[in-house]
């Protein structure tokens, strides 16, 4: 299995547009924001609160977690439909290699493309908030321990979903379609119908809200999911339906 | 190279009994009894949209059959898959690979799908292919010819008992498919079997030494290049110094069913169930000739092509009768 995810994250980092698109959402537009915030600080500061301090840091928790979820869904949806898209799957069934297999690994092996640039666009922000905070309160270690947790959990859930749904349908580019207009426009709508009800708690976005510490989400009003018990079981079906719907069509796809 | 097994090294690497693979109404493969002899150069021949691609990716577990068994390196399929494909190389359609990797990096990719040595065997398959001096280019830059090649390489990452190649002299140039015939000749003197599948009849009479030809599905015909080639009528070709005086001399000798004129030549027609040869009947015919004054310049048996055979097998298909 380590030989295989080994490949799988070889033929994502030779991707040149998929890498560095990725760095740049993850690590480039957290970098640039406090780059911006900064400069007008310096240049106004009656005007412009500091870019760091805990507001910063809550501001940018949240964008690296949007512009994170965007890249993740870009490297999930590529590793689903890579090989089959180059070909190559056959081939790769034709070694006698169990299909389960040959899908299991594009879980580490996407993650371990997708990992270090999230970790290394937190960094930033953790720096930025801690450096730049210009007197006003800063994230202590606790919450900076937490902020991490709940960015990798958003984004990795999303690279998880986009491996599934885009191995099912093998197509990269109606994947990323799907899951962006769903996360950005589809799901934020229908969290806004009350009369949904407690249907709602099964968006996977009102499971994450709850995970995340309060103080990254106070923004987002209400929150949709009361127990965090249950967000962890909405955000375990999903990925075990999706997951589990890649798998099978890997499994029974002609090659 | 690991020894075949036991059960492979007595008999044939492919083994199918009426193995029928159907889309819809559609019969691709229709009830196949195919055997393949381990240690040969296998042609597999048949017009385009014989069924032949279909059959191979049934055969390797690319696709489900409809029903009929089949063993592969003489395990059972697919039950034993994974187990009997760990010694088959192949190519099915063209080679395909991911662009955007070198040669070398996309053998990587398959290497890390096969046992560990396989990575190890990396070098020598692109030294084998002549691919050396070119692997750390990207694939997207490659020719169809060099792309062939490293799907051969490919293929040999697996220490391969067996290699099924698709078309494999596609888009190689005059001097590449010499190459080409010369390493399948290797190949199969290193004890491995290569099932080649092709349309191009030239080629499969000069590589391989067993071919088997279908059609719609059907296996026609199966057996050694030579074996099939001579199953038409048998037929002797004369030069002679009086052709038409002639003519009548050799319809008269025994065992002739016809004499006609193609040029300077007379084409003598055997009887189809001749025993023994036209020998016999070559001799008689030289010396009935010669006892009437008739020079006699050259007569040899006429050699039927694997083409001629192919063409003869296939287009009686076509007649509705």
């Amino acid at each position: 299995m380590n030989r295989l995810a080994n490949a799988e994250l070889l033929k994502l980092r030779k991707r040149r547009p998929l890498f560095w698109w990725t760095l740049v959402l993850t690590v480039g537009v957290v970098s640039v924001v406090y780059a911006i915030i900064a400069i007008l600080h310096l240049s106004d500061p009656a005007h412009h609160d500091p870019a760091g301090g805990i507001n910063g840091f809550q501001g940018s928790a949240i964008g690296l977690t949007l512009a994170g979820s965007v890249a993740a869904i870009m490297v999930g949806a590529a590793s689903g439909t890579l090989d089959v898209s180059s070909g190559v799957f056959r081939d790769l069934v034709a070694t006698g290699r169990s299909r389960w297999e040959l899908f299991a690994a594009r879980v580490p092996g996407s993650l371990a493309l997708f990992l270090p640039m999230i970790t290394l666009g937190y960094i930033v922000i953790t720096v930025c908030s801690l450096g730049l905070a210009g007197g006003t309160p800063t994230p202590d270690a606790g919450l900076i321990a937490r902020g991490f947790g709940w960015v990798v959990l958003a984004t990795g859930f999303d690279l998880l979903i986009a491996l599934g749904l885009s191995s099912f349908i093998g197509s990269r580019a109606t994947a990323i379609g799907v899951l962006i207009g769903w996360q950005f426009i589809a799901a934020p709508l229908l969290s806004q119908v009350t009369f949904l009800g407690p249907v709602r708690q099964a968006l996977f976005g009102g499971a994450l809200d709850r995970l995340a510490p309060r103080v990254i989400t106070a923004d987002n009003g209400p929150l949709l999911v009361h127990s965090a018990a249950i967000a962890a079981i909405v955000l375990a079906c999903w990925l075990a339906v999706l997951l589990g719907a890649g798998a099978w069509r890997t499994a029974t796809r002609d090659a | 190279m690991q020894m075949p097994d036991a059960s492979v090294a007595d008999g044939y690497v492919v083994e199918t009994r009426a193995l029928t693979k159907r889309f819809g109404t559609r019969v691709a493969v229709d009830a196949v009894d195919l055997s393949v002899p381990a240690a040969t150069a296998f042609g597999f021949l048949g017009p385009n949209g014989a069924g032949k691609t279909t059959l191979i990716r049934t055969l390797l577990g690319l696709t489900r059959p409809t029903s009929g068994d089949w063993r592969l390196l003489g395990r059972p399929m697919p039950a034993d898959r994974a187990a009997a494909l760990r010694k088959v190389g192949a190519i099915v359609e063209e080679p395909r690979f991911h662009p955007h990797l070198t040669g070398r990096e996309n053998l990587e990719i398959v290497a890390a799908a096969r046992e560990p040595e396989a990575s190890a065997r990396i070098p020598a398959a692109l030294d084998r292919v002549g691919l050396t001096a070119r692997a750390d280019e990207r694939v997207s830059k490659y020719s169809l010819g060099m792309r062939q090649r490293l799907g051969v390489a490919r293929c040999l990452l697996a220490d391969p008992l067996l290699l099924i190649l698709d078309e494999p002299m596609n888009g190689l140039d005059p001097a590449g498919i010499q190459e080409f015939r010369e390493m399948v000749a290797s190949l199969v003197g290193e004890g491995r079997t290569v099932f080649l599948s092709s349309h191009l009849l030239d080629e499969v009479e000069k590589t391989c030494d067993h071919v088997a030809i279908i059609d719609r599905g059907r296996i026609l015909m199966q057996g050694s290049v030579a074996d099939i080639a001579r199953t038409g009528q048998p037929t002797l070709r004369v030069r002679c110094g009086d052709p038409n005086g002639a003519t009548d001399l050799i319809t008269a000798t025994p065992d002739v069913e016809h004499v006609t004129r193609s040029g300077d030549h007379l084409v003598v027609v055997l009887r189809a169930d001749l025993d023994g040869g036209s020998d016999g009947v070559a001799a008689e015919v030289v010396r009935r000739l010669v006892h009437a004054g008739v020079a006699v310049y050259s007569i040899e048996p006429e050699r039927v092509s694997l083409e001629e055979r192919f063409l003869e097998l296939t287009s009686r298909l076509e007649d509705p009768e």
